[in-house]
């Protein structure tokens, strides 16, 4: 070979290389931009749904308001998210890919728990055959339910049912977790999902004994249809057979317009009282409410338990309900804004056909909350009701429920509120204190329940609020916008605080190992997402630490 | 157009050059070295070239849409010893390249200019040029820019760095070599390739300016390490 063949061919070779190396590329997510449409405050961290990067970043925050991120993978395209009822695990149900290439990229229920005092974070991740769209997760944290299918054929009566006590376990297994459970339909689809504490469905069957096999405390999931309502016993929903749910059409067969449930309440007082296992059920376009108890199954019956089901009038539409307890006895409040009345139904009467005596109102209220222990009146032997959500004047009510029974028009106190309120929220740790936030957005009140005052804090602009989970303070902050206040419970004194860049999200959150050092994390939510640091106690005494381009992650 | 669409297109003109060159100028007509006047001795040459890196470390990724890094070169040397066909030239180097896109919506750029001092020695092959290998340590200096709507300024970080390239090529003349002796102009097309090194730049971005009030964090990338195999190709003047 000559020279200048041999010089030829080596550049050639150069020239092929060049462009062979130079096709390389990056992942494909740096492609992406950042699109972050989900934030959740932990106990002691913040987590951002990065569904691009199929991740879950974690911030937490040290001493000197330094963040450090931190991420986990979960399933791909985000279908919803949830947390527990203590905040300290987060749910995320993923739809997958139409064409997974493994299992990880499937429909999927990723858990994340994060430890609230070592932050120490463990995920799990349960695969799913179909992918659905809605999660209801126990209170109690022992069960998930995922239903509402998505896909080319959906079996929207299908369940998907994760026991998260135990890890997943393939479908194929002996023990498989999660299993899915299909409802008998009369034509309805499950609409919403409510988990019972235990419940003595049947006496005769003993109360909860700790590794025993056999008692009548039962959680059960109350499933709410356009047209009906479903009970299925999860404690025997991994049975092998499955035990059948139980179906209580509300429907007469003779009517031709569907009744449809609209809200459940639960009497689970005292899981070893059969007394305190009952279920009321209100409708959205019928004029009674519906009481459940149990008793021994039927002969054909496959569960060992079986509804019992008592219809009572009420005259009007029920707005909500709420089981109480009126000098010792049980009864379910039954608020009816179209009668601007209220009502205290008498479940063990229920079925009579007679309408209790009805508690004249100052407002067609819709909403009741139950404030017992907040209000101050002692033992449960009588309950107090916040109602609420009214339309005009007279913002709020307590209802007195030991007077309700003998002297209903003194049972009724009106607190100094002269606008409708929107929502009401409890003030974590505080005995007396409730977080009332009107419907027209002019600032939000903070109401003493045990001293009947209320302060009311005005804001130029309609505020979000964003309560201290440790009930020390209220952060209020207008989404998109840098104002933001610190509003100490103790002193009701606002302390403005200016953040340099727009607020989208803000979270109250511990400081792992530094208790009580808390935290404000205000978040935002463009570019790659930055965030700025407060001192929760003293925010305007230390300077705040601001952290940008959170999600561009190193490699 | 794609960065190495640029060597490739260099690589083919030249491809082209040697072999226009070979049926005008016959290997009989090349003059011994020791004629006077020989390029390989007290020549200074200037290089202007293209250079393109192909860099597959992950810390690149916020940089650019694909693993190769180009820009521009320029070097002057001289030859101060010969030894029959062979020579030594060092000389002084200075190399420029930038990369912008954008990393999960953010605006980015990585610019960087490289030091050093090139330690070449060369083998001459009459009329057919020579073969030289290079040595270049020196000093890199990289600023990688991030802008991000949620920080305060851009995100900067500006740094010094140890560099190293090794590399092996061939330059041709381009014009027929003069008769006559003594010192003349001659133009070169030349190529090499080889390996660049650049000690690792770990990537705590800091905005430029901060905020009344507000302490601002860096922002850690994790570690660029701007190495990898390198191609240049370069136009050159002696005299």
């Amino acid at each position: 070979m000559s020279a200048q063949s041999g010089l030829r061919s080596a550049l050639a070779a150069l020239a092929a290389v060049c462009v062979i190396a130079g096709c390389g590329s990056r992942p494909a997510y740096w492609d992406s931009p950042v699109t972050i449409t989900t934030t959740v405050g932990l106990p002691s961290g913040v987590a951002l749904v990065d569904d691009t990067d199929h991740r879950l970043v974690v911030l937490t925050a040290d001493a000197d308001l330094n963040l450090t991120a931190r991420s986990y993978p979960i399933g791909h395209n985000v279908a919803t998210t949830a947390t527990s009822a203590d905040g300290s695990t987060l749910f995320v149900l993923s739809a997958g890919d139409t064409n997974p290439t493994n299992a990880q990229d499937g429909p999927s229920l990723t858990t994340i728990q994060v430890d609230p005092t070592t932050s120490k974070v463990t995920p799990q991740q349960y695969a799913m055959s179909q992918p659905c769209t809605s999660l209801a997760v126990d209170p109690l944290g022992h069960w998930a339910v995922a239903y509402a299918q998505t896909g080319f054929v959906q079996n929207q009566n299908e369940l998907v049912i994760f026991d998260l006590t135990l890890s997943p376990a393939s479908a194929t297994g002996a023990n498989p977790n999660p299993i899915t459970h299909t409802l008998q339909s009369f034509g309805g689809t499950p609409q919403q999902l409510t988990f019972t504490p235990p419940l003595l469905v049947d006496p005769a069957l003993g109360v909860a004994v700790p590794g025993g096999s056999v008692n009548g405390d039962r959680r059960l999931l109350v499933i709410e249809t356009q047209i009906d309502v479903s009970l299925l016993d999860l404690d025997h929903a991994f049975d092998n057979p499955p035990r059948p749910e139980f179906t209580i059409p509300l429907t007469p067969e003779a009517s031709t317009q569907s009744t449809t449930p609209a809200g459940v309440a639960i009497d689970g007082f005292d899981a070893t009282d059969s007394a305190d296992a009952v279920l009321a059920v209100r409708t959205s376009n019928d004029t009674n409410v519906y009481i459940v108890s149990f008793g021994p199954p039927g002969p054909t019956d496959k569960n060992d338990f079986s509804p019992v089901v008592s219809q009572t009038p009420v005259g009007g539409i029920v707005s909500d309900i709420a089981f109480v307890h009126a000098n010792g006895a049980l009864r379910l409040a039954v608020l009816i804004p179209q009668l601007t009345a209220a009502l205290l139904v008498d479940p063990s009467a229920a079925g009579s056909g007679v309408i209790p005596p009805t508690v004249s109102l100052p407002q067609p209220y819709s909403t009741l909350s139950l404030v017992t222990p907040a209000a101050g009146a002692g033992a449960a032997a009588s309950d107090v009701a916040l109602l609420w959500n009214g339309v005009s004047t007279n913002g709020v009510a307590l209802w007195t429920l030991g007077q309700a029974l003998t002297q209903s028009y003194f049972s009724i106190d009106v607190p100094g509120v002269s606008v409708p309120i929107q929502t009401v929220s409890d003030v974590p740790n505080s005995s007396s204190l409730m977080v009332l936030e009107p419907s027209n957005g002019s600032g939000f009140f903070v109401l003493n329940l045990q001293s009947d005052e209320v302060a009311p804090l005005t804001a130029t602009t309609t505020p979000t609020l964003s309560i201290a989970p440790d009930g020390g303070r209220v952060w209020a902050f207008v989404p998109g916008e840098t104002e933001l206040a610190m509003i100490d419970f103790s002193t009701l004194n606002p302390i403005p605080l200016n953040d340099t860049a727009p607020i989208d999200a803000a979270y109250d959150i511990a400081i792992a190992g530094a208790s009580p050092a808390r935290a404000l994390v205000a978040l935002h939510l463009e570019g790659s997402v930055g965030a700025t640091v407060f001192n929760a106690l003293t925010p305007n005494t230390t300077p705040p630490r601001r952290t940008s381009s959170l999600l561009l992650e190193a490699p | 157009m794609k960065a190495y669409a640029i060597p490739a297109a260099m690589a083919v003109v030249v491809l082209g050059g040697p072999a226009a060159r070979a049926q005008s100028e016959p290997e009989a007509e090349w003059r011994p070295s020791t004629r006077a006047g020989d390029w390989r001795e007290q020549v200074a040459r200037f290089e202007v070239g293209y250079r393109g890196v192909f860099v597959t470390n992950a810390g690149y990724n916020p940089f650019s849409t694909d693993d190769y890094f180009s820009g521009a070169s320029l070097t002057l040397s001289r030859t101060v010893y010969t030894h029959g066909r062979f020579a030594f030239a060092p000389g002084v180097s200075w190399d420029y390249g930038a990369t912008e896109t954008t990393a999960r919506g953010d605006s980015t750029s990585l610019k960087v200019n490289r030091l050093t001092v090139p330690l070449e020695g060369r083998a001459h092959f009459g009329p057919f040029g020579y073969v030289f290998v290079r040595v270049a340590p020196g000093v890199a200096g990289e600023r990688s820019e991030v802008d991000d709507p949620s920080a305060p300024s851009a995100l900067t970080k500006s740094v010094w760095l140890f560099t190293t390239d090794a590399s092996a090529g061939y330059a041709v003349p381009v014009l027929p070599l003069p008769e006559h002796p003594g010192r003349a102009v001659r133009i070169w097309l030349q190529g090499d390739a080889g390996y660049s090194w650049v000690v690792d730049n770990r990537l705590a971005l800091t905005p430029a300016t901060s905020n009344d009030g507000q302490t601002a964090a860096a922002v850690d990338l994790g570690s660029l390490g701007l190495r990898g195999a390198f191609l240049r190709f370069a136009l050159a003047v002696s005299y």
